[in-house]
């Protein structure tokens, strides 16, 4: 029994690594099949662009005051008008993207990682465990999701983090609960069978065997609480308790002009539109994402 | 009742399925009559084509994505194909029934089984609801299962598998069709529950005087109950015989390798002489013949022309180029 | 010393969940596997036949420690390895292997074959990297695959491919028992008959023990050397298998080879000896012969008394009264 010559043993590598481009090319195409998928990625990808590239795609300073320029409609000079202090619309839109990513990401991978570990922890062991953690999941359910966020951000004070928990907590037990519905599901099926067979421990079975085949639904959660999380910020904004002014962020956007919307009735749109396309985009994108994640996706 | 002319006869069907990777032909030119009262069995593997020309004669076929691309199917001399979709299901289950695997899911479970059962009287005979009653009580028992009286009631979860296919076959032959399509009926039981429900098909198909079409992947349970047996192979009818000469004397080399392949305790000292290779690709099959890839006699004819079903020796059909030993 | 020894290996399920169901149903109790005992020399291949819910799978599940048992002992090579703490259970899994019935549940769709046959190389010989590719290959190559297929996923390979890949997966801790589950139940004739081709030459060649679990009358006769018939929950008869099915001696026994349809042109169906009844699980049994109630030759001892399982020939053994 020889090793391979390390020839061969570069040519191996080689293949490995076209073999992961042919994989991410592969996944590509599946979601390019989907158009719907392709729109939401799109409207994506804008928005993070605008979140990343803010400081270059704007024409103004987002915190520049200009009363005298107050409550204009779109011009040349301000692409979307300007809100009441004469700050530029269009500016604060593009460096809102910036604030929601921000908390979204935030708040989506808090959840996460609290969720899937527990949701498999419960699913595989069972019993005792599982009733434990589900119980502990369950008073989080009890209370309604924004009311939540809202006695959170309150008791926590302001700022990012504690945003980024408000939010977060609330996606803990869906997370848990898809990841454990999925691990019973799983758990009994004979691969699973099959790596107890091969010796292999129980966590290398729960995390290397059983979480990836619950990717598809953990995915499509994960886009929709990105949206939820972009929803619930701009919510709590809009009630004051999200980002203090002058923050720009949509929702704190949408409360400053409602005053206003008399005189500016298409102030709000904006705002408005962009949570909206946001939201949709993810959307869009959780269901093109469970296809990526389905091998049969890629039969002959 | 016309003499002569076969009850169900199906000439040059086609199906094909139109599926993202391309079109896949599940059923290629399959011709096969049936006479009254006879019994055919056909016999196929995975991909055969087999359940779907069973579902084809009923146009059961989901279309999008599967269509009937070609051929007739004859049923008393008139073409099912042209007939509109409610003519079709005046035929089905009154004139032409069928019966599947799986008796749970084909079995409704929200409603009882005297319900399932009396809606066929009510809808192809026009029964009030106590005659459709009486009857289904009556079939019942005449597919034998114990106490009729209390079975009408029972839901199908409370039944076991052996039970419930009882029920199908009862509902199956309330109306007393002139054909009855089994696909598979036994595949899902244990085999003392199989050998009572083959009893069964026997003795009814022979008291009502049914022609019966039994298909399976099964050559022994088709050979119980069959005079006549096809067997199907990607798609194509590759023989037809009477059921001695099949397994006598088998003419297509696929026919011949399936055989071989059964195990038998006379020749546990050697290997199973096994067909080598696995089905080919539906969507993209080998030119010529279908099987030539896996044949121990393949020739260059072979692999050009895909042979037709022809005339062998008496009733015997055969596509092959090299039929027989 | 015979390789594999089963003592009264037991497994009750209980089926009341709750206070609820207690009081409405009272307690029923799954007696999945009752008392079974069983031993298989060194390369015998030992073949474990009945229909659906008389504990084969059970027992497979049993002597692999898959599944806790509930009472009894089991042997292999001498030492009882349901007492083994759960750290040697790891160890125990170097020595007996299992291949499962559905080649499509029994692979991890997201695994490459080069892991699922690997992983146990990695895990029992330390192997990783360059020899792990080499040995995976030969492995691929000894069940009939070509080896420069490693790099692909299962839902490219066809049933019998899959299969091949499972057996591939328990050689590579170099076993000396393998329990086959079913192994070619989910397939289509002419694969499994290469696939049992397979098992024979495996067996041949690397000197393997096998329990190998079926249904299917025809496959037994034709692969096993031993055989048991069991029937909800215990074993009614056992023997060669050459002398099982020529002188089948309990009824049940009768009843399942009578049932099997064969390929006798001079078979007609009603003249089989066909059993009345449906199989019975073992729910709550009867403390008489589980067979009774479908028994054409039951009298009332029957109905009270458990026969034993003893020996009613030279090494043959039935569990019948009447016999």
């Amino acid at each position: 029994m020889e090793a391979i010559p390390s020839q061969a043993s570069g040519t191996l590598w080689s293949f490995r690594l076209a073999n992961g481009v042919a994989r991410f090319t592969a996944g590509f195409k599946v979601i390019a099949r989907n158009r719907l998928a392709l729109v939401g990625l799109g409207l994506i990808i804008v928005g993070i662009f605008c979140a990343l590239f803010a400081p270059f795609l704007v024409t103004h300073d987002p915190y520049e005051i200009n009363i005298a320029e107050r409550l204009q409609s779109p011009s040349f000079a301000h692409w979307l008008g300007t809100d009441f202090m004469g700050r530029d619309t269009y500016t604060r839109m593009i460096f809102g993207a910036r604030t929601a990513f921000q908390v979204a990401i935030g708040a989506v991978v808090l959840g996460a990682m609290f969720g899937i570990p527990i949701g498999l922890l419960s699913g595989y062991f069972g019993r005792w465990v599982d009733m434990a953690f589900m119980r502990v999941m369950d008073s989080i359910l009890a209370f309604p999701g924004r009311l939540l966020a809202i006695a959170l951000v309150a008791s926590l004070g302001g700022g990012l983090f504690s945003l980024y928990v408000a939010i977060g907590v609330n996606s803990i037990p869906s997370y848990a609960r898809i990841v454990r519905g999925a691990v019973l599901s799983q758990k009994e099926r004979e691969y699973v069978e099959a790596a107890r067979m091969t010796g292999e421990a129980d966590t290398f079975i729960m995390f290397r065997h059983i979480l990836p085949n619950c990717m598809a639904p953990i995915l499509v959660r994960l886009s929709l609480d990105f949206a939820n999380a972009i929803l619930t910020e701009s919510s709590l904004s809009f009630l004051g308790l999200g980002f203090p002014p002058p923050t720009p962020s949509w929702g704190l956007m949408l409360k400053e002009v409602s005053p206003f919307l008399e005189l500016q009735p298409w102030a709000a749109f904006f705002p408005g539109l962009t949570i909206s396309l946001m939201i949709l985009g993810f959307n869009l994108l959780g269901d093109g994402m469970r296809d990526v994640f389905d091998p049969r996706q890629y039969q002959r | 009742m016309n003499t002569g002319q076969p009850l169900l006869e199906v000439r040059n069907l086609t199906v094909e399925f139109q599926l993202k990777q391309g079109i896949l032909r599940a059923v290629n030119n399959v011709s096969f009559s049936l006479a009254e009262g006879e019994t055919l069995g056909i016999v196929g593997e995975t991909g055969s084509g087999k359940s779907v020309t069973a579902f084809s004669i009923l146009r059961l076929i989901p279309s999008p994505p599967g269509r009937i691309a070609g051929g007739e199917i004859l049923f008393d001399g008139k073409n099912l194909l042209n007939k509109s979709e409610r003519e079709m299901q005046k035929i089905r289950g009154s004139k032409i029934s069928m019966i599947f695997q799986e008796p749970m899911t084909s079995l409704n479970p929200s409603y009882t089984i005297g319900q399932q059962i009396s809606e066929c009287y009510r809808i192809h005979l026009g029964d009030s609801r106590k005659v459709s009653r009486e009857r289904a009580e009556q079939v019942l028992s005449s597919v034998r299962v114990p106490s009729p009286k209390t079975l009408i009631d029972r839901y199908p979860y409370e039944l076991s598998g052996g039970m419930r296919q009882r029920v199908m076959i009862a509902m199956a032959l309330a109306c007393q069709p002139r054909v009855l399509i089994a696909d598979e009926p036994t595949t899902a039981l244990d085999v003392t529950i199989q050998a009572q429900i083959l009893e069964l098909l026997k003795e009814l198909q022979e008291k009502f005087k049914m022609a019966l079409i039994f298909i399976s992947h099964n050559l022994g349970v088709v050979a119980s109950l069959c005079n006549r047996i096809g067997v199907m192979y990607a798609g194509s009818l590759v023989e037809v015989s009477g059921k001695k000469s099949l397994f006598t004397k088998p003419l297509h080399p696929y026919t011949m390798g399936l055989l071989e392949a059964i195990p038998r305790p006379e020749h546990r000292d050697r290997p199973l002489t096994a067909i080598p290779g696995s089905i080919c690709n539906l969507l993209d099959p080998p030119s010529g013949c279908k099987f030539h890839p896996r044949c121990f006699k393949a020739k260059e004819l072979c692999k050009t022309e895909p042979p037709t079903l022809e005339k062998h020796s008496g009733e015997n059909l055969v596509a092959c180029y090299f039929p027989g030993e | 010393m015979s390789m594999l020894e089963v003592r009264n290996l037991t497994k009750y399920f209980n089926l009341t969940s709750g206070l609820v169901g207690r009081l409405l149903y009272g307690e029923r109790t799954l007696k999945a596997v009752d008392n079974i005992s069983f031993s298989i020399e060194e390369g015998a291949l030992f073949g474990l036949v009945g229909e659906s819910g008389c504990g084969k799978s059970t027992t497979a599940r049993l002597i692999t420690r898959l599944v806790p048992a509930t009472g009894g002992e089991v042997y292999f090579q001498g030492q009882n390895i349901l007492a083994l703490p759960k750290k040697e259970v790891r160890e125990l899994r170097r020595h007996i292997q299992m291949v499962f019935q559905d080649p499509y549940a029994s692979l991890n769709p997201r695994m490459r074959i080069l892991d699922i046959v690997g992983r146990p190389l990695t895990l029992y010989h330390g192997v990783t990297g360059r020899k792990k590719s080499a040995q995976v290959g030969e492995l691929l190559d000894l069940v009939g695959l070509q080896p420069d297929q490693m790099n692909r996923y299962p839902h490219e390979f066809s049933g019998g491919q899959r299969q091949r890949i499972g057996i591939a997966r328990a050689l590579a801790t170099r076993p000396k028992l393998i329990i086959a589950d079913e192994p070619v139940s989910s397939l289509d004739v002419s694969v499994q008959a290469q696939v049992l081709n397979l098992f024979k030459r495996l067996q041949r060649e690397l000197n393997l023990t096998l329990l190998f679990i079926s249904h299917d009358l025809n496959v037994v006769e034709y692969m096993a050397d031993v055989v048991a018939v069991m029937y909800a929950g215990k074993i009614v008869e056992a023997a060669d298998t050459s002398d099982l099915f020529t002188h089948r001696l309990h009824p049940y026994s009768k009843g399942l080879i009578a049932s099997n349809p064969s390929i006798d042109i001079h078979a007609d169906i009603r003249k089989l000896e066909i059993l009345r009844g449906e199989v019975a699980l073992p729910i709550n049994p009867s403390s008489g012969c589980r067979f009774e109630p479908r028994c054409p030759i039951r009298v009332e001892r029957c109905k009270a008394e458990e026969p034993p399982l003893e020996s009613k020939r030279p090494r043959h053994l039935a569990a019948c009264h009447e016999i």
